[in-house]
């Protein structure tokens, strides 16, 4: 068996230690011990709190670590907070914390161990240490040799049951801290929340354990809720539910809680809460497995900026739901249904994705609650083809396709076309409602435009009497 | 080959690539219909090839015998109308084609040897994979002894072409002169324009690669229907292979309908003269007919006495037959009746199939298996003496000429009833006797029904599934000719609103899917005998 201990500097030993919320990496007392311990269980399955100390027994699987040293190493590398980390060692759980407490004292550990160590760094004799020093025990060695039958009437069986531990006679036993299934924590607020703005500061404690809990179960968010209690059961006249809460949804699985962050941030600027509200709860709601990214040394693979659909999420948690729309590719024949224009939220729906997201539809509706605002814009590239789009189609599709005027029997687009390529053909679209689309198409050149994209309208039928009709679609270059 | 080619100063053409909708779920007309067209559009020659089968070309054969005979009353009918030119070298090759991945490959038989090398192909690629697909492997010169068994055939190699997209020509350049190795003189590689918009780069590619390895190109045209106005029926099949609606089939769909038959001076505007003229050799080359095989086939002859001919052991066993059904003597009327018909069916040459009924209805009553005789039978004398019927002709009056005729030159059916509990001893009987290569039992085609053409052609158009379920509930006023009026009762009874238009093509793409075949299923009994390989025959 062999033991770790670790612990955190409380923040006024560590003056420097900067725990503001907004920091890149949160104090202890903002990660909470619960996360800690997840984060611990990434070393190994066996970790527990015993005291002030969190305890990892490693023997089994320092190896995979490359040895005690590589893992302490480590330890002190993923440390999450931003408070130093105290280490120590030891062939029982006791004493890799006595030692623990005797560096934090800065006391060189005796050489004869566990027999050397002074008493009070065992939790066990510490109520009866007075006691135990007018006997003439300063050591663990010195109770140790007292006979055993006497101690345990004198000072009852728990101390006598520690020496046999920390000697390796009595096995080591803890409850060993697990990862939960699903990520659930609640807090009590130092202090009544009264606006969303405050609510948001505490919320960064969950989402830090949010954080730990994901890169442990290596999972990534896809839906969190934000729940918290209401501290009035009336207000104004009106009675209040117990809790509120807010879910926020993102569509790729994620671990940034930078993003998390953002989206509850705009979430909660647009939440009035009912009541200053007391406890704060987060759950995860829904989660993926977490692919994680690859890095490259090439540079343009390392994008600067936010990705798209975080920056549509974004969008949409200010703006509401339906106001962001962005282009969707279909598959159809017809290149003006090649792409749509959809909210952003059903646009998700209708991916690749859809069997996974459609479970959530619903759910995603229902909390679109932002009030409407003026209506956004759609930012997105003007032509996003379907993947089985012909490379040989224009990059840029007119709206509507333009009427070219015929003269002599050749259309003309800025002067006479001359057809350079085609005919394409195309018959398609009899289902829908309207003409179906029978289309000769062209790629032709135009003194005045360069390359074009055009159209002869088949006569199909009835219409087989008329001129053929000319039609401009799209541009190159 | 200069008179097909000259024939109203339109090139010669013969299409070889060609399916029919027994490729199911892709081919969007009868083998009928396309070889009526073909024959009126004055090709020289039709390819009948569905996808690993050769499920069609009988259909096809038939209707081809037929057709004069129908074009010759059409003229009588209306005599008013211009005659119908006949073409008279129109020839029905038989093919298949075969799905490569990479490329598919077009294989149309010679001759009965090459028919029966396709037939074995099929035979092999079908019982490796389950039912419905197939496999066929394309090891690129690494053990292909299967591929190299397609001899006496022509191969027609067709690259797959995404259109407007990269094709790894390397890769193709291989896969033809591998082709090319293993089938020299025989392979041909098509080039099929389907107007697309790189049409012209498509055929100056296939011109060099064709040049780079020395294999002729021809032109094809890859029909899936046998006119352009097939084209709604063939994207609602489509629908029901994708197992969605039409509108959501979106790029599975043909994009436009030039897999059609088209005509010969569309041919002769799009491709080189000599990609034409080219089809006609292979066509010349292709003259194997379904009569040779019906030429060809023989009874197995295991239930010969020994040393006699057919017809001494039919004699022999229906007289033998004769005195126990009758200890007392046989009847006057009787003898003659049955020397009556053993002489039609000696003349007709039947006697192998008399017997061979015979040996299995004695096994069967041997075992204690009950069985009857039923159908048209009853009406013979001979199976009544061979123990197949149970109609005394000495009591009845027999009708023999429904059974059999000169006249209709038609084989006779005997149906034999077993018991269905026990049909399967008996089947394993016959797998017994003649061996699993030269048994097997025969496949029904199973065909688009009224309640499922409106079935599916709904769920294609997308029409709200209350309705859909309504009407094929209750599809029998379908042949009534009032549909519009019962749809639009019942679309107003159960609260749909329904645009009249799509429920006028809903109807009438169902009245054109009927009849459709959809699948092969096994008959319940039916077997095919044969004394040789029967897979040279068929494919199983």
């Amino acid at each position: 068996m062999h033991w770790i201990a670790l612990r955190w500097l409380p923040p006024e030993v560590q003056a420097a230690a900067d725990a503001s919320p907004g920091s890149a990496t949160p104090g202890v007392e903002a990660l909470g011990t619960e996360a800690l311990g997840w984060w611990a269980l990434q070393f190994t399955p066996h970790v527990a709190w015993l005291d002030e100390a969190l305890l990892l027994e490693v023997s089994a699987c320092e190896r995979l670590w490359g040895g005690r040293l590589a893992l302490m190493r480590e330890l002190e590398r993923l440390n999450p907070v931003a408070q130093r980390l105290q280490r120590a060692q030891g062939a029982s759980s006791l004493v890799a914390l006595a030692r623990l407490r005797l560096f934090a004292r800065g006391v060189r550990p005796p050489v004869e161990l566990p027999g050397g160590l002074p008493l009070d760094t065992l939790s066990a004799a510490r109520p009866h240490l007075a006691v135990l020093e007018r006997l003439g025990c300063r050591s663990w060695g010195d109770v140790a040799s007292l006979p055993r039958g006497g101690v345990v009437r004198r000072f009852g069986g728990e101390l006598r049951d520690a020496l046999d531990v920390a000697w390796g006679r009595a096995p080591d036993q803890h409850v060993w801290l697990t990862l939960p299934e699903v990520f659930d924590l609640k807090f009590e607020l130092p202090a009544l929340a009264e606006n969303a703005a405050a609510l948001m500061w505490s919320a960064n404690r969950l989402l830090a354990a949010l954080q730990v809990w994901l890169r442990a179960r290596q999972r990534g968010a896809l839906a969190i809720e934000l729940q918290w209690t209401l501290d009035l059961r009336r207000f104004n006249g009106v009675d209040l539910p117990p809790r509120e809460q807010i879910i926020v949804r993102t569509a790729a699985p994620t671990q940034d809680m930078a993003h998390l962050r953002r989206l509850l941030h705009e979430r909660l600027a647009l939440t009035r809460l009912g009541a200053p509200a007391s406890w704060l709860r987060l759950r995860s709601v829904e989660t993926a497995p977490w692919a994680g990214a690859s890095t490259s040394f090439l540079p343009e693979d390392n994008r600067k900026g936010d990705r798209l659909h975080e920056l549509v999420e974004r969008l949409g948690a200010r703006l509401g739901a339906q106001q962001v729309v962005v282009p969707v590719p279909q598959a159809d024949h017809r290149p003006e249904h090649m792409q749509s224009w959809l909210p952003a939220h059903q646009a998700a729906l209708a991916g690749p994705a859809r069997a996974v997201l459609r479970r959530r539809g619903k759910a995603a509706a229902a909390v679109a609650a932002a009030p409407p605002s003026a209506a956004a814009a759609p930012a997105a590239p003007p032509n996003t083809a379907a993947p089985g789009a012909s490379p040989l189609y224009p990059p840029w599709l007119l709206r509507e396709p333009l009427a070219l005027d015929v003269r002599e029997g050749h259309p003309h687009y800025q002067g006479k076309l001359s057809r350079l390529v085609g005919p394409q053909r195309l018959e398609t679209g009899w289902w829908a409602d309207g003409q179906p689309a029978v289309r000769d198409y062209f790629i032709a050149e135009s003194p005045g435009a360069g390359l074009v994209w055009i159209f002869r309208e088949r006569p199909s039928g009835w219409l087989a009497s008329e001129a053929p009709r000319w039609f401009l679609q799209g541009l190159y270059g | 080959m200069a008179e097909i080619a000259g024939t109203g100063g339109l090139p010669g053409y013969a299409e070889l690539h060609c399916l029919s909708n027994f490729s199911f779920q892709r081919g969007a007309s009868h083998p009928e219909e396309l070889v009526e067209r073909a024959y009126r559009l004055g090709y020289a020659g039709l390819a009948i090839t569905d996808e690993c089968s050769v499920a069609g070309v009988v259909r096809a054969h038939v209707a081809l015998r037929d057709l004069p005979a129908a074009l010759a009353e059409d003229e009588a009918a209306h005599p008013e109308r211009p005659p119908h030119p006949r073409n008279e070298s129109f020839a029905l090759l038989l093919g298949s084609e075969f799905d490569f991945g990479r490329f598919k490959l077009v294989v149309l038989a010679h001759d009965l040897q090459g028919w029966g090398n396709l037939c074995e192909f099929i035979t092999a690629a079908r019982t490796t994979a389950p039912k419905g697909q197939y496999r066929v492997r394309w090891n690129g010169g690494v053990d292909d002894s299967d591929m190299a068994s397609l001899r006496h055939c022509e191969v027609v190699f067709i690259p797959r072409r995404d259109a407007g997209g990269a094709f790894d020509l390397p890769a193709l350049q291989a896969d033809l002169q591998r082709a090319a190795q293993l089938y020299g003189v025989q392979l041909w590689l098509a080039v099929e324009l389907l107007h697309e918009l790189d049409d012209d780069l498509w055929l100056a590619t296939l011109m060099k690669l064709g040049a780079q390895t020395g294999v002729p190109l021809l032109a094809s045209g890859d029909v899936h229907m046998h006119v352009r106005s097939r084209k709604p029926l063939q994207d609602v099949i489509t629908a029901v292979r994708e197992g969605k609606s039409v509108a959501e089939c979106g790029l599975a769909l043909q994009a436009n309908a030039q897999r059609h038959l088209r005509t010969r001076s569309q041919l002769a505007r799009l491709y080189p003269g000599q990609l034409l003229a080219n089809t006609l050799e292979v066509a010349r080359r292709c003259r194997f007919s379904l009569d040779a095989i019906r030429a060809h086939y023989q009874y197995p002859l295991e239930n010969l006495g020994n040393g006699e001919t057919a017809a001494q052991t039919l004699a022999r066993k229906t007289w033998t037959g004769a005195q126990e059904r009758y200890p007392q003597g046989v009847p006057d009327k009787v003898r003659r009746q049955v020397a009556h018909e053993l002489a039609l069916i000696a003349e007709m040459g039947y006697e192998m199939f008399f017997i061979t009924v015979e040996d299995i209805v004695a096994f069967a009553r041997a075992r204690g298996i009950l069985c009857q005789g039923r159908g048209s039978s009853a009406n013979s004398a001979v199976c009544f003496c061979l123990g197949i019927t149970a109609i005394n002709p000495e009591k009845g009056n027999l009708l023999f000429e429904r059974f059999m005729s000169r006249e209709r030159r038609e084989p006779p059916d005997i149906d034999v009833d077993f018991e269905h509990q026990r049909r399967e001893e008996v089947i394993q009987y016959i797998y017994a006797k003649y061996g699993r290569e030269r048994a097997a039992i025969a496949a029904v085609v199973i065909c688009w029904r009224a309640r499922s053409a409106l079935r599916d052609v709904g769920k294609a158009l997308g029409i709200d599934a209350r309705l859909v379920d309504e009407f094929a509930k209750d599809h029998y006023w379908f042949d009534d000719g009032v549909q519009d009026q019962r749809l639009a009762e019942g679309a107003a009874r159960i609260g749909v609103r329904e645009d009249p238009l799509r429920l006028r093509q809903w109807i009438e793409l169902t009245q054109r899917l009927r009849g459709f075949p959809r699948h092969l299923s096994q008959h319940v009994g039916g077997f095919v005998l044969t004394q040789t390989r029967l897979t040279r025959l068929v494919p199983v």
